[in-house]
């Protein structure tokens, strides 16, 4: 639980600038940096699958024949696909980070619809 | 919920369930639960925070949106998977019980030479005397469901003393599969609905449906986790059983009661904090999509909330902790600005008349906690000041009929929930000797002072302010057991709210509105004192009374005077600049202003 390692207290990077108004600031630091780290987060949930069958390994052979059983593999099934969607979107994130980056020369509404194209969240979300 | 079906498990495959495989993939479940906390806490302090502070612009917003998004997943990811771990150890120790009693039943068979057969009924051999011609009597098969060669006793025959003992055998055997099967069936229809939602949306009904399954685990789980949070015990008492869990136990506590750890006091902020952050999540899933008028404005302070929680503290700024959040009574929220476990001054606002969880509270209380903080973290760094909605403040929707009521009924009971949040915040403060301050405002001040009229006074509390005060319900300053050179009292010249009625005759048909008859039932119309006691800012009672910008006149400004004692967007700053003083226990350098 990430809770007991502590959170910062009031550290982040330097703010850019102190323009009004809708500002357009880019740096290559903060997306590549984000990019990598889309991509960390990517590789930190890479190993649940190979976690979750080592788990339940002895379990599907020596558990017996409970009812609860024949569920358990059908939620391990469902949350095996939504964190396997979830790396994909942190993949696919880390691209349009890069991408992000790479076109800083064009305009900043050209890079929001890089994003907005290929989302996968829905509308109807908060 | 679908009906039981019969059961189709026998003693043999009881016997066989592996119930420290259970816990291991409960364990796995944890380390997935771990991971996706782990992942949803770097979205939200570094990936979150790089891109909001230092890009601007469309884009960076959508980028933040996106990953946004992705946060939520992974807090859902968190809680769901947090959920089946608990669901799965749970279903474990229920199991146990079961094999426990089962195999106490077969051994006992064993040690009398019984048969125990597949379908649980038991042989037992002949034994006993037969009454005619002593010959040992037949034995049989005793059956729990039916009598399978067991004859009932007639009377003229003895009964083989075998039969009770396997009739008993039996009956243990048949229970403990039956009941087995039973909880077989409860942690099916559990797990079934723990399956996730496809995709990667984290729409508010998914949180109402996670608040549902965090409710039927803990109902089932209620045994495993022998619902052990040590509510009726001190703060202390509470912060040492949790520094004595072991880490897993934490997870799961967190995971199946983030609503009973996040508001109980004595457990670490950092926790409390983590906690209610999911709360937040149900709470608003919960609420959403309701149409009476109380859901729909808790439910916009509990976005406001979140919205703020989201926006990251910018570099100077302090960070933010909730420390408490519920929808019992007008709603609770308590927010600390700075962190209370490692500042060395921790100071809690008390807020007054009409406020509750609402959108209000949210931005203008909350601002007030804010302001102060930034402006107490100038002077000392390691300082924190905590807005406390921890009590039902009065709601004064008809007039003075409703505060004639109300009396000192809310301070009373607010008091006492004061004083177990400031004893947890002094016992999880890392400090030898935090300075720790109660600010009550309005009918807050009345709550601080009711709080101070239990054992020894607030646990912890070295200062208190009091501003904008009706009184605090004690006639004289050192009854509130800090010293009376520690009380401080803001009262603006024209705030009628800190008037004693004589001065106030002149004014009262100029104020109107509903605070105007709020005053007038505040005043003891006969006498010098407030409503609740001797005026704070009277000589009288002999605190220190710190300079306070008068304030709109109330022709000018009606009540606007009572709300300014913590405002620095104003010229004249010098009570907020006080209260930041104090709280920063740099009491000595206030400006003091003669007392009425």
């Amino acid at each position: 639980m990430t809770v007991v390692h502590g959170l910062g207290d009031g550290t982040a990077p330097p703010s850019g600038g102190d323009h009004c108004g809708r500002r357009l600031e880019h740096g290559d630091g903060p997306w590549l940096r984000a990019a990598g780290g889309a991509d960390e987060l990517g590789a930190h949930m890479a190993p649940v699958r190979q976690e979750l069958g080592l788990a339940h390994q002895g379990l599907m052979s020596g558990a017996g024949r409970l009812t609860a059983l024949a569920e358990l593999a059908a939620v391990r099934e469902s949350w095996e696909r939504r964190i396997q969607a979830a790396q994909g979107e942190c993949g696919s994130l880390a691209d349009k980070l890069r991408e992000a980056a790479r076109i800083q020369g064009g305009t900043n509404e050209a890079v929001r619809s890089s994003f907005t194209s290929v989302r996968v969240c829905g509308e109807d979300e908060r | 919920m679908t009906p039981m079906p019969t059961p189709t498990l026998t003693w043999a495959q009881l016997r066989d369930v592996k119930c420290a495989e259970l816990e291991g993939a409960a364990d796995g479940w944890g380390k997935s639960s771990n991971r996706a906390d782990a992942a949803r806490d770097r979205i939200e302090q570094q990936l979150l925070t790089g891109l909001r502070d230092t890009q601007e612009g469309e884009a960076a917003q959508a980028a933040v949106a996106r990953l946004r998004q992705l946060g939520r997943n992974f807090q859902y990811v968190y809680t769901e998977c947090g959920l089946l771990r608990t669901t799965l150890n749970s279903l474990a120790h229920e199991m146990r019980t079961q094999q426990r009693a089962l195999t106490e039943a077969l051994e006992d068979a064993a040690a009398l030479k019984f048969t125990v057969h597949a379908n649980g009924s038991v042989t037992y051999p002949a034994g006993g005397e037969g009454l005619v011609d002593g010959a040992p009597l037949r034995g049989g098969t005793a059956s729990s469901s039916g009598t399978s060669g067991l004859m009932p006793p007639s009377g003229l025959v003895a009964p083989n003393p075998h039969a009770a003992k396997a009739q008993d055998i039996a009956d243990r055997v048949c229970g403990a599969v039956r009941a087995a099967a039973e909880i077989d069936w409860r942690y099916a229809g559990i797990l079934r609905r723990l399956k996730a939602e496809e995709g990667l949306k984290v729409p508010a009904s998914t949180w109402k449906d996670a608040a549902g399954d965090a409710a039927e685990v803990r109902d089932a789980a209620g045994a495993y986790l022998k619902d052990a949070i040590p509510h009726d015990a001190s703060p202390e008492e509470r912060r040492d059983w949790w520094a004595g869990l072991t880490q897993e136990q934490r997870e799961e506590y967190l995971a199946v009661y983030p609503d009973q750890i996040g508001n109980l006091d004595g457990i670490p902020a950092l926790v409390r904090d983590a906690a209610n952050r999911d709360n937040l999540q149900l709470l608003i899933g919960k609420l959403e999509g309701r149409d009476d008028e109380k859901s729909m404005t808790q439910l916009a302070g509990l976005r406001e909330i979140d919205r703020q929680l989201g926006a990251a503290a910018k570099p100077g700024e302090p960070p933010m902790f909730l420390l408490g959040v519920s929808d019992e009574g007008n709603g609770r929220a308590i927010v600390s600005y700075g962190n209370p476990d490692t500042s060395k001054n921790v100071a809690a606002y008390v807020p007054g008349l009409n406020t509750s969880l609402d959108e209000d509270f949210a931005k203008n209380d909350l601002k007030r906690a804010r302001d102060t903080a930034i402006a107490t973290r100038e002077i000392d760094p390691s300082s924190a000041m905590v807005a406390w909605l921890g009590y039902d403040a009065p709601q004064l929707v008809d007039g003075r009929e409703s505060l004639a009521v109300m009396g000192n009924e809310r301070a009373d009971v607010g008091g006492r929930s004061l004083n177990s949040f400031m004893g947890g915040l002094a016992a999880t403060n890392n400090n030898d000797d935090p300075h720790m301050v109660a600010v009550g405002h309005s009918y807050g001040s009345r709550t601080v002072g009711a709080a101070t009229q239990h054992g020894d006074g607030i646990p912890g509390v070295d200062d208190i302010v009091l501003v904008g005060s009706p009184g605090v319900g004690v006639d004289r300053a050192e009854d509130l057991q800090v010293g009376k050179s520690h009380v401080f009292v803001g009262a603006a010249e024209n705030d009628l709210v800190t008037k004693v009625p004589s001065k106030l005759q002149g004014n009262m048909g100029a104020a109107g509105g509903p605070v105007g008859y709020i005053v007038g039932g505040l005043m003891d119309r006969g006498g010098d004192n407030l409503w609740f006691g001797k005026d704070p800012a009277s000589e009288a009672f002999g605190a220190k009374r710190f300079q306070t910008d008068a304030g709109p006149s109330v022709i000018a400004g009606g009540f606007d005077a009572h709300s300014l004692y913590f405002d620095r967007s104003r010229a004249d700053s010098v009570s907020s600049d006080s209260i930041a003083l104090i709280a920063a226990g740099k009491a000595g350098k206030i400006k003091l202003e003669g007392l009425r």
